[in-house]
């Protein structure tokens, strides 16, 4: 948008009153958590202890990613309601997909 | 696009400049007129099936034909026609309504629109080669490549991709435009309930369409690659399509109705010269209709053998859809009891609207229960049904708006005695149409057959609908000559002519191409309407004047880029090269977009609007 | 997208094509959350063929470091930026998008060596389901690098002197900012991907 008045206020600086995470620190929790990942699919624990546990370590390492990679912990929430909104519905596609493949008779 | 001509001006330049225009108003028009024209095409289509149904046995044109007809008359309908209507009221209202001078990312607008433009050309260019003819929800394995060897379905995915993209960017663009351009004073709340409803329409857009992208890339795959998702003999299931295309389909329809609901909500308060009663009721059913909409697909599966329990809780929550609903239809009518009302045409279409529309709804009450659905699916009952909410509804407000906003897209009124004409035909003939189609339905003809035999109780009913659809064609070749004349003659509409509310009436008609001399301050929901009656300050304040505007620059590269991804897209089925070229169009035309200077010359601030 | 003068009205205070960036995830994210619920659907269906239980775990655990380090590189690009060290801001980029080749490099011998055992796109509808995913995340990630080998073609950030203090919201900060949120995103599906289609199914 071109328009070069000044009736109005200016957006505020983005980023600039908070402290900046530490990126390399993340990056090697997210490592610590692939690592985790890796080595917990090839135990012989319960099935569902296995899926519940790789699941949560998959939503952190996408919390990490999201929250301070993306920024989404120090920016406006709007823009985290755009990324939540998106994946409730994307969990819904998978969910119902899932059940309703469960109610057809004879499958 | 600038606002002083220059002195030799050629058809060409002129020409040029809509080519070129990043304007939303301008746009605004290039989307009407080319709904219109496909508009036309899929009536068209329609008036041939009804004579083809008017008598028993008929022999105008044989099934193969008729099935096409069907599936384009509802594709075109939907994609090509209603959503590309209501993006014409978009494109025009909703930088005036929230004060703004364009929508948050002009050139990008102009891509969604020659998108509109390819796509639906290419759509349609199917007729030559056999155009689709799986019906509309184009369901496999009728529409695999053993039972639909053509082309025809190509087009129709490839059609859709390339639509289903510009509505998704469209989308994109109004939403952050609705968030981030609002005018001072201008809170989410004081907005107008029809730029609420582009705002919530965006996101069942944006939040719909990526399963049903999905789905018409398997299918493509099916068809070309021979995978088997929806293929039983594969191991396949067709159900799968239906749950995706569904999950698009039904929350489409409320993007086909919910911006024809905005516009009868700033129609019905005009002309009653009356608030809108309940605003904030109004506002909060669209947007629950909205998150309700995304819950309820399976309804069109009822016969489809989901089991008891996935139907129980469709039949639930479909049946709870009525409640917001049912709040909009209340308070649209409160808002004219006790009104000192006018009866214009705008107004005529807006309370059909309201009642055709309810209609429509009640009937759709009636199979949102799945065991009545059981004898009412694929049967003229619900023909019926789609036709009262889509027509009665979308079109009829559609209507309303093309009458009531005239002025302010080009300065002239339509000749109002015509107009009432217009709505008298149009009102008859759509009842005569497809009221019967009720009867029709129950006493068991089936959709989508091409002929049907003499005897079972359907023959006089057939031509009394046949008879209706001819009346509103009557009344669209009217309505044509209405517009054409409100084409021409002078500009004299003046800002208001309506006595409205809300900013679009702040400004000239049409508006200068910057919308508005300067930054309109804004105290209510009703910023125009307190400024005359209210006692508050108007909108615009003369002296705040701005004399240093810049719109952005005219560009040809979202045209060039649009043209690419038509090629890329048409080239799948005419020739591979030809998709290679386009995906090389779009890649350099979207890197010369983005290196492209976007500050256009100054645009002159002026009392009288020289707009286009 | 777009070049201007001062800065525009916004009445939320935010960047429109940061605003513009974030609508579009929330979108495609439910684009490729369908790819996985397709996924699902098929993935018992391997037909005798290759199924979930052959998937190279090693050969994409590693895949998933590169990318998880590659929006490390992206993060210490846009940090460069912020502090006027355009060199690094340079070296950083270009980085993620080797990084991101290297990826695709991985993908491409995993597709290959899939094709060549038997497992193609038609061949089983655990195929097809598992190719349309990896594919288009694949086709995500390609674009991606693209952007990245574009910011530094173009020069976005050429008007930043040496040791400036960028503000947040300067626009060819903002221009990397979005070129990254797309970044972490195509990162992002791949920490999904990886759990759900190559980990869950192993187990």
């Amino acid at each position: 948008m071109s328009v070069e008045s000044t009736a109005h206020s200016t957006p505020e600086s983005e980023g600039t009153g908070h402290a900046h995470p530490n990126y390399v620190g993340i990056a090697i929790f997210l490592f610590v958590v692939t690592v985790l990942e890796i080595v917990i699919t090839f135990q012989s624990f319960s099935l569902g202890f296995m899926t519940a546990s790789l699941i949560i370590l998959m939503f952190l390492k996408a919390a990490g990613v999201a929250l301070y990679y993306m920024h989404l912990r120090y920016d406006s929430r709007v823009f985290s309601y755009l990324m939540v909104g998106g994946a409730m519905v994307s969990t819904g596609v998978i969910l119902a997909v899932a059940a309703l493949n469960n109610f057809l008779p004879g499958q | 696009m600038t606002q002083t001509l220059p002195v030799a001006q050629t058809w060409k330049s002129d020409v040029w400049s809509w080519i070129t225009t990043v304007d939303h108003k301008r746009i605004a028009k290039l989307y009407l007129f080319a709904a219109v024209a496909f508009f036309a095409i899929a009536g068209t289509e329609s008036m041939i099936m009804r004579t083809q149904l008017a008598t028993p046995d008929g022999t105008l044109i044989d099934g193969s034909l008729y099935n096409q007809l069907f599936t384009m008359h509802g594709v075109s309908m939907i994609f090509i026609a209603i959503m590309p209507l209501n993006a014409g009221f978009f494109n025009l209202l909703v930088p005036l309504h929230i004060g703004a001078r364009d929508v948050a990312f002009p050139r990008l607008n102009a891509l969604s629109f020659w998108m509109f433009l390819f796509g639906a050309i290419f759509l349609n260019l199917s007729f030559f080669t056999g155009a689709p003819d799986g019906g509309w929800f184009a369901y496999p394995p009728l529409t695999g490549k053993e039972f639909s060897p053509g082309t025809g379905m190509e087009h129709w995915i490839l059609g859709l991709a390339v639509l289903g993209t510009s509505s998704i960017i469209s989308s994109l663009n109004f939403a952050v435009t609705i968030f981030n351009l609002r005018a001072p004073g201008m809170k989410m709340t004081r907005m107008p309930v029809f730029t609420w409803m582009t705002l919530v329409t965006s996101f069942l857009i944006l939040f719909a369409f990526p399963p049903f992208t999905v789905a018409s890339v398997l299918l493509l795959t099916d068809r070309i690659v021979g995978t088997g998702f929806f293929n039983p003999v594969a191991g396949g299931d067709p159900v799968l399509w239906q749950h995706l295309f569904w999950f698009m389909g039904h929350p489409e329809v409320y993007v086909l109705i919910l911006p024809p609901m905005g516009i009868v909500s700033e129609v019905l308060p005009t002309f009653a010269r009356k608030p809108l009663f309940g605003y904030t009721a109004v506002v909060f059913s669209g947007i629950s209709i909205g998150f309700m909409g995304f819950a309820v697909w399976a309804h069109h599966m009822f016969a489809v053998g989901l089991g008891p329990i996935a139907n129980g809780v469709f039949t639930a929550i479909t049946m709870l859809i009525a409640i917001p609903t049912g709040v909009k239809v209340l308070n649209w009518s409160a808002t004219l009891f006790r009104a000192s009302i006018k009866i214009t045409t705008p107004m005529l279409f807006a309370v059909s609207f309201v009642a055709l529309f309810t209609i429509g709804g009640l009937s759709g009450m009636m199979h949102a229960a799945s065991p009545v659905d059981m004898q009412h699916t694929d049967t003229y009952f619900i023909v019926a049904h789609l036709h009262y909410v889509l027509f009665g509804g979308s079109i009829f407000g559609i209507l309303a708006g093309i009458y009531y906003w005239w002025p302010k897209l080009t300065g002239r009124l339509l000749n109002e005695r015509l107009g009432k004409i217009h709505w008298f035909l149009a009102f008859l003939g759509f009842n005569i149409t497809f009221g019967p189609m009720h009867i029709l339905g129950n006493d068991g003809m089936p959709r989508r057959v091409y002929t049907y035999i003499s005897g079972q109780g359907w023959d006089t009913w057939n031509l009394v609908a046949t008879g209706g659809a001819y009346l509103m064609a009557l009344s669209f070749l009217l309505f044509a000559f209405i517009v054409l004349k409100g084409l021409r003659g002078e500009k004299s509409a003046g800002d208001d002519p309506w006595d409205g509310a809300t900013l679009e009436w702040a400004t000239t008609s049409p508006p200068a191409v910057h919308n508005f001399d300067s930054m309109p301050v804004v105290g209510s929901n009703r910023p125009v309407w307190d400024g005359k009656y209210g006692g508050s300050p108007a909108p615009m304040d003369p002296a705040a004047a701005e004399s240093d505007i810049h719109m952005p620059k005219a560009s040809y590269w979202p045209i060039f880029v649009a043209l690419g991804l038509a090629f890329a897209a048409a080239g799948v089925i005419y020739s591979y090269p030809m998709s290679a070229v386009g995906v090389v169009m779009i890649f350099y035309g979207t890197f010369a977009w983005t290196q492209e200077s976007t500050v256009g010359p100054p645009a002159r601030p002026s009392g009288s609007g020289a707009g286009h | 997208m777009a070049a201007h003068g001062g800065h525009p009205a916004t009445s939320l205070g935010l960047d429109m094509r940061k605003l513009g960036m974030w609508t579009f995830i929330g979108s495609e994210s439910i684009f490729f959350g369908t790819l996985i619920a397709n996924f699902f659907r098929w993935r018992g269906s391997s037909e005798g063929g290759l199924g979930p239980e052959d998937l190279d775990i090693n050969l994409t655990g590693a895949g998933a470091f590169v990318l998880l380090m590659s929006s490390l590189t992206m993060v210490l690009a846009l940090a460069a930026m912020r502090s006027g060290r355009m060199k690094q801001y340079r070296l950083w980029i270009a980085s993620t998008a080797a990084l991101g080749i290297v990826f695709i490099g991985m993908q491409a011998f995993e597709f290959t060596s899939f094709g060549l055992e038997g497992l193609g796109m038609s061949s089983s509808l655990f195929g097809g389901a598992f190719f349309a995913l990896t594919g288009f995340h694949g086709l995500h990630v390609v674009v991606g690098v693209i952007w990245l080998i574009s910011l530094l073609i173009f020069g976005v950030g050429r008007d930043i002197k040496p040791g400036e203090q960028v503000a947040g919201d300067h626009h060819s900060f903002i221009s990397a900012e979005i070129c990254g949120l797309f970044w972490h995103f195509v990162d992002l599906a791949w920490v999904f991907i990886f759990t759900l289609i190559y980990l869950l199914p192993s187990i």
